[in-house]
């Protein structure tokens, strides 16, 4: 008898375990999904994937180690700090968009990339010295209970964190299909000269393209720094590509396909550490992402639309 | 035509030679220039200079930037005490007084140790990471130089060489007492999670475990994890779920909040438990979750032992607490230690500074300790635990 109350045990354990998982994985995921969907953003305008953007993510973390300690003297909520941070991002990325790549637009995909990986190593090696070398630990931004289901304990900043991303993904959508704007940012990729003989600015289109992929990262920062709150002058590059990688998996100019790609990653990673070995978890994200580009180039919703010569 | 040729060789060995005669006069007027201060040096040193000149190699960049700061800090309060002291033996720090940066790196340390070569130092202090010390080692051993590590606990750190020694306990003597700790708080099962790419990391699980099994504790669950990690969620929900009462983290200070964060996240309330690198961590906005948490440590600043508050209190008044660390404390009785060795070893070069290092018994911010047979440093443990996320002394373990 005590032998099979013993398996239930177990079982209840296991299963305590692998919902603690799926949530620790999704709240991963969702953190991917929102940086992927910075890049997923731009390469959908202009064709040009922005390495730099995950140091966005880094300059949103530093302005949130800042802002957040005063949130709280003024007596206002932490996650406030947030809107301090979208509006340093948007600078940071606009300055960026406006100073670094609008120059060279025209030169070719090439220079466009290799700018972008300078502007990546020029944001990373600035912030070391206006910030110094020193991980800073954020302030606590949420101060939530925890819900207690079969067994796991689940943090509510976690749900909040995949709501979040739910919500900003189908909100960018629907912007885009249905406003002037988004009618805008979708014609300008198709055909720059015809987008401008209709009246459209392609410049202004491409600059709101970096506001508002920026003022994601900081709000990426924000839910990145609820679960680790530290903020380290070379975290964009890492999270950075782990985030690219989700976009192109999930088919990289999809907004719903970032979405899916940062899911699927944090999910992958999560449960390839306790189901596997910890040490594995690298390999097998890298692996899946070779996998689903052998089988659909374009990633799981991209579509091949065949570039224009 | 062949006669050409043979004018044209003659002329460019005739100007070999007048460039290289240069070079050479300029080698032998640069050589004899050393040999001069060398000998003024030696005619000074026993019977002579009295300096014993050290080089200092930490780590001021990267997630433990803070540990070479204290270093930094340290190693200068240390020169200005003894040169200003009527101590017979003076100490002269090279490379301007300034600490090398390792940045916490293996690669760099070599480079680090090969920057001090010029400025001929006569004992080299270094390093705090067992990973960063190890290179430099094998280089010191080569070359017969005196490297004293402040700080590296890795066993084979001094197994290298005959002149390599630490001032520091080592990594199984760490594990054993933290083990030691746990069976008195009454632990029945442990679980670790350790950096799998990290020789300090890996020292302590292995002691740990070892001492841990023989005390008749159960290792429950042993997670692997990089000292570039981030995320430990994983780690973490799997050691609830084994049940473990105590927790083991053996890592750098930079990842201790993030997994002890998402340790209590995952709902464990029972003890956590590091090494010496835990000190220094930042609990910033993070209070109650180290509560019951535990590290063993080399000192502690709240030890009422004389020496250590005349360390404690003179550090805080010239540099403030934020880097008032271990390393800084191990750096600070390096520089003592040598100098009490050039007294032992009757000279300030690096064969007398070894003979007179060789089993030492010194007296310092560390205790009073012998070194060992293995150059190994046998010291006291300090246990360190958090109130209110600052760190308080809770008791002192003798070997």
């Amino acid at each position: 008898m005590s032998y099979v109350i013993n398996i239930f045990r177990k079982i209840g354990v296991g299963m305590a375990l692998f919902i603690q998982s799926l949530v620790n994985g999704l709240n991963q995921g969702a953190i991917y999904a929102l940086i992927a969907l910075g890049y997923t953003m731009v390469y959908g305008i202009i064709r040009m994937i922005n390495f730099a953007h995950g140091d966005f993510i880094m300059v949103g973390s530093y302005t949130l180690f800042y802002t957040i300690p005063l949130m709280i003297r003024t007596g206002m909520p932490p996650w406030m700090a947030v809107f301090i941070a979208i509006g340093v991002c948007i600078i940071v990325g606009v300055s960026v968009e406006v100073i670094a790549y609008r120059p060279v637009r025209k030169a070719g995909s090439m220079t466009a990339l290799i700018t972008a990986l300078a502007m990546s190593l020029f944001l990373e090696n600035l912030a070391m010295v206006v910030f110094g070398a020193n991980p800073k630990s954020v302030t606590a931004i949420f101060n939530l209970p925890a819900l207690n289901f079969l067994g796991a304990k689940l943090q509510v900043k976690y749900l909040i964190t995949l709501g979040i991303g739910l919500v900003i993904m189908i909100a960018l959508q629907l912007f885009v299909k249905y406003t002037k704007l988004g009618k805008g940012m979708r014609a300008v990729p198709q055909d720059k000269q015809a987008a401008t003989l209709m009246g459209i600015k392609v410049n202004n289109i491409i600059t709101i393209t970096f506001a508002i992929g920026s003022a994601l990262a900081a709000v990426a920062a924000l839910m990145y720094c609820s679960t680790y709150p530290r903020a380290t002058t070379d975290m964009g590059s890492m999270m950075g590509l782990k985030a690219f990688i989700a976009a192109v998996l999930g088919g990289i100019g999809s907004i719903p396909g970032a979405m899916i790609g940062g899911l699927i990653v944090g999910l992958v990673e999560i449960l390839v550490k306790v189901y596997v070995a910890p040490s594995w978890y690298e390999a097998i994200t890298y692996s899946l992402l070779i996998i689903v580009l052998i089988v659909k180039p374009t990633g799981i919703l991209g579509k091949n639309i065949g570039e224009k010569v | 035509m062949r006669k050409k040729l043979l004018s044209l060789i003659l002329v460019s060995v005739m100007v070999g030679t007048l460039l290289g005669g240069c070079g050479s006069t300029n080698d032998s007027e640069s050589s004899s220039n050393t040999a001069g201060t060398e000998t003024t040096s030696q005619t000074g040193t026993g019977e002579e200079d009295n300096i014993v000149r050290i080089g200092v190699i930490s780590t001021l960049t990267g997630g433990s930037a803070v540990y070479g700061q204290g270093a930094q800090n340290a190693i200068a309060m240390a020169a200005e005490e003894i040169n200003s002291s009527d101590s017979e033996i003076k100490i002269e720090i090279v490379n301007g007084g300034k600490v090398v940066d390792d940045a916490g790196d293996s690669k760099q340390a070599v480079n680090a140790y090969n920057s001090l070569e010029p400025e001929k130092p006569e004992a080299i202090v270094g390093a705090f990471f067992s990973s960063v010390t190890l290179p430099m080692a094998e280089l010191a051993t080569e070359q017969e130089m005196l490297l004293l590590a402040a700080g590296a606990t890795n066993k084979k750190v001094t197994e290298v060489g005959p002149t390599i020694f630490r001032d520091c306990f080592i990594d199984p003597y760490q594990g054993k007492m933290a083990a030691q700790f746990a069976k008195e708080q009454g632990v029945k099962k442990a679980a670790i999670i350790y950096a799998k790419d990290d020789d300090y990391s890996n020292g302590l699980k292995d002691a740990f475990v070892e001492n841990a099994t023989a005390n008749g504790i159960e290792i429950v669950y042993t997670g692997e994890c990089t000292t570039k990690d981030t995320d430990f969620t994983a780690q973490a929900s799997q050691a609830v779920a084994s049940g473990a009462d105590f927790v083991f983290y053996p890592a750098f200070l930079d990842t201790v909040p993030l997994i002890i964060q998402q340790i209590r996240d995952a709902g464990y309330e029972g003890v956590i438990m590091g090494g010496d690198g835990w000190d220094g961590t930042d609990t910033t906005g993070l209070e109650t979750y180290f509560e019951n948490c535990y590290f063993t440590n080399h000192y502690s600043s709240e030890d009422t032992a004389p020496a250590v508050q005349a360390f404690v209190s003179k550090y805080t008044e010239n540099y403030g607490t934020d880097t008032l660390n271990a390393c800084a404390a191990l750096y600070y009785d390096a520089m003592y230690m040598l100098v009490e060795a050039a007294k032992n070893g009757g000279g300030t070069d690096t064969a007398s500074l070894v003979k007179g290092m060789t089993g030492m018994t010194f007296t310092g911010v560390g205790g009073t300790f012998t070194m060992d047979e293995n150059r190994n440093a046998v010291k006291n443990v300090v246990i360190n635990t958090y109130e209110n996320g600052k760190v308080k002394w809770l008791q002192t373990l003798e070997p």
